[in-house]
């Protein structure tokens, strides 16, 4: 489970935020609010790029607070900047794997089927700028399911997908974190997002 | 898990960069100050009063050296901006896309030429026995009067830096978005008026830095002046220096003026510094699509840009083709057995390409360290790196001679100095053509990269290499280009043992051997083209070697 506990974050001397959460294992949460409230910072915060001033952050029982972003059980699907432009969309997908896991039949099988079910087929060796925004955060995607990281963060990800695009995004997402037991933090300004998935909300507010 | 403020590893702060970007920014800074020292020792009062007597007796002419440089400068980089501007402008309205591409292409050939090709290029158009001479003659019955004094340093300064302008204004002109032009065209806008709308905004905010660019390019210029000068009249501090140094052996001139030289640079550099010249080194400009306007079917205005495009071929590509077509010679298979050109050229060649690897891979570091640093710390990186736009090669040159004569013997580690100090001349140039690449590269993927554990080697073969592979190209093929055409260092330390290209070219020309001089030209820009496409290329082709993810 991921239990965030009187989490605390300022920029500067102005914003102050305060995270009391938690996500189990096959849940997902989505994060919604007006901008400015801070859902990006959480994020951020999960993933390790901006250290916290006080409070807790635990994976499991295990402290991530002391970890660099890449020692952490984490995976992000950015809001943008998601691909490399040299890399196809296949190699970029396959670059989420770490240096020691090899591309074997079966993730090759499994990177197929998430181009498939994503609506993606076809592109494997298209360049990024071959294909649109969409499609671009779509193969970021796959990336994000094939690492299968226990905890899945996803920063208004889909957000320039049409509706029935969208919800089929979500479909694929609902299958990999109730399969994979992964724990998923959805920012989204959508609140048909997180009726659609059917998962609880947490609306963040200012102060 | 306690209270209070956690620490983490630094997601932008780990790998080797840092150490190394800083152990290369102290470095640079050690050996500015070191020349620094060394010239300060020499040119600074004594107490046996040998520099108070050189100051005295020699005042007059080390300011009427220095109005002179400042003076040819100005009027250089003003005649560059006459030139260019207009041009851009017409080039603008009259080329499509594809063909200012292949115009910007060719404006490389000017910005990588050696100068001692360039002068052989220019006398062979414009000398007493040149093209426009013949024509003259032919039509009038005499030609032109010798070409050599400050008109003629004017006209090189003019072939060299007006492309350079050329290609950074079609670079603002194609930054303007398309919309303004549909809206020019729908609005019916009159010449005058999108000049006043449209073009200028987006032209003027280059002028002030690429014109103190072309001033410092100018005021540092060193071969043109000796080859082109006609005498001490048309002199320069940097010529000033070479034969204070080399010819009367007067260490105390050769120092004061590299400090008078040194002084005006670094305040130029400041200014610099201040007008955020960093977009100016650009790899090449995206043309972006102007429509068509309703002035451009107008006779006149078709006939102008005619001439304008004309007058600037006229201007560049004129000495190129009398390089190739004087180059071309029975002298030329002569050349090439010459015992004395195979020396110069693996010597050329060895230090072109060590240089340009080492200035590359110094502002690579540099530029990697600097992004992970705060505003302050960048500071330190670029002002470490811009140094050596203040210190131009032949006062660092004369420092390091001053600094190591009692040490080691100078000429015998010739080699040695001229490639520092081609690297050190090129390092400015390499840094910012990949400081600015490096700078979004880190802003999009220090996070992405970070979560998807991309560090270290690995990171740079997939990620960071091959999107910097054409900027890492340009910086290694534009150094070796400025080192394979340094005729500075080499004018100091060269010796019947140890001479480049630049230099034997230089000795033939002095020798009045002229089919000689224009063979050794070609070859000489021929190779600078060939190292300078090899580096552009050589990047792109082992990029893709280095990142199949799959391996």
């Amino acid at each position: 489970m991921l239990l965030i506990e009187e989490l605390r974050f300022s920029w500067g001397e102005e914003l102050h935020f305060t995270y009391d959460l938690s996500v189990a294992r096959g849940e997902i949460l989505a994060v919604q609010g007006p901008s400015g409230v801070g859902k990006t910072t959480l994020l951020e915060l999960i993933a390790g790029f901006q250290a916290p001033t006080a409070g807790s952050l635990g994976w499991d029982g295990d402290d991530l607070c002391p970890l660099p972003p890449w020692q952490r059980p984490v995976t992000t699907v950015f809001q943008t900047d998601n691909l490399f432009a040299h890399l196809s969309c296949f190699d970029n997908v396959v670059i989420g794997l770490g240096p020691e896991e090899k591309v074997t039949p079966a993730r090759l099988v499994k990177i197929h089927e998430f181009f498939v079910q994503l609506g993606l087929e076809g592109l494997q060796h298209r360049m990024p700028s071959q294909i649109s925004g969409g499609q671009q955060q779509r193969v970021a995607l796959v990336r994000a399911l094939i690492r299968a990281r226990p905890i899945l963060l996803l920063d208004e990800s889909f957000s320039a997908l049409d509706w029935e695009m969208r919800k089929e995004c979500f479909d694929t997402l609902k299958d990999v974190v109730t399969s994979h037991d992964m724990a998923a933090v959805l920012v989204s300004h959508d609140t048909r997002d997180a009726a659609y998935l059917g998962c609880r909300e947490l609306r963040l507010a200012a102060g | 898990m306690a209270d209070g403020p956690h620490q983490i590893a630094d997601y932008k702060s780990h790998g080797a960069y840092v150490p190394l970007g800083m152990l290369g920014a102290v470095g640079l800074i050690m050996i500015a100050l070191a020349a620094l020292s060394a010239l300060l020792g020499a040119g600074a009062p004594r107490s046996d009063g040998l520099t108070e007597g050189v100051l005295a007796g020699n005042l007059h002419r080390v300011w009427r050296v220095a109005g002179f440089t400042f003076w040819q400068a100005s009027l250089s980089a003003f005649l560059s901006l006459l030139v260019a501007l207009p041009v851009a402008m017409a080039l603008w309205r009259r080329t499509s896309a594809w063909r200012l591409k292949h115009l910007n292409s060719f404006s490389f050939f000017t910005i990588v030429m050696p100068t001692t090709v360039a002068v052989s290029g220019l006398l062979g158009v414009w000398g007493q026995n040149g093209a426009v001479s013949f024509l003259l003659r032919a039509i009038r019955g005499d030609g032109l009067s010798p070409i050599y004094g400050l008109g003629a340093v004017l006209l090189a300064h003019v072939f060299f830096n007006a492309p350079l302008m050329l290609r950074v204004f079609i670079s603002g002109l194609s930054s303007i978005p398309a919309a303004q032009w549909r809206l020019a065209a729908q609005w019916g806008l009159s010449d005058w008026q999108r000049f006043r709308l449209i073009e200028w905004p987006a032209l003027k905010n280059l002028i002030p830095g690429l014109v103190t660019i072309v001033f410092l390019l100018c005021f540092t210029s060193f071969s043109l002046i000796l080859m082109l000068g006609g005498g001490p009249a048309v002199t320069t501090l940097e010529v000033s220096i070479y034969t204070a140094l080399r010819f009367d052996f007067d260490l105390p001139m050769a120092a004061l003026l590299s400090l008078v030289q040194l002084t005006i640079c670094a305040a130029v550099v400041a200014i610099l510094a201040l007008l955020d010249a960093d977009g100016l080194v650009t790899i090449a400009p995206s043309p972006g699509r102007r429509l068509r306007q309703p002035g451009d079917a107008l006779i006149w205005t078709a006939l102008l840009d005619a001439a304008l495009i004309a007058g600037f071929l006229l201007l560049a590509v004129a000495p190129l083709c009398s390089i190739i077509l004087e180059g071309i010679s029975e002298s030329l298979p002569n050349v090439i057995t010459w015992p004395a050109f195979h020396r110069a050229l693996i010597a050329s060649f060895i230090v072109a390409v060590v240089s340009a690897l080492l200035a590359t891979t110094l502002a690579t570091v540099m530029a990697a360290a600097r992004v992970r640093f705060n505003r302050t710390g960048r500071w330190v990186f670029d002002i470490a790196v811009s140094l050596y736009l203040a210190v131009s090669a032949i006062v660092l040159g004369t420092g390091l001679f001053i600094l190591l004569r009692g040490v080691v013997d100078v000429f015998g580690i010739a080699p040695l100095l001229l490639l520092l100090a081609n690297m050190l001349v090129a390092l400015p140039f390499a840094y910012r053509v990949i400081q600015g690449k490096m700078e979004m590269l880190a802003r999009s993927q220090d996070r992405l990269c970070a979560s998807l554990d991309l560090r270290g080697w690995r990171r740079f073969r997939l990620v960071t290499f091959p999107a910097l592979a054409p900027e890492l190209g340009f910086a290694a093929g534009l150094s070796a280009a400025l080192s394979l055409g340094d005729m500075t260092v080499i004018a100091l330390f060269g010796s019947q043992q140890f001479q480049t290209l630049p230099w034997l070219l230089y000795q033939t020309m002095a020798r009045y051997r002229a089919e000689d001089a224009a063979a050794l030209a070609l070859l000489l820009f021929a190779l600078t083209l060939l190292l300078f496409g090899v580096f552009l290329k050589g990047a792109t082709l082992l990029r893709g070697r280095l990142y199949h993810v799959t391996d």
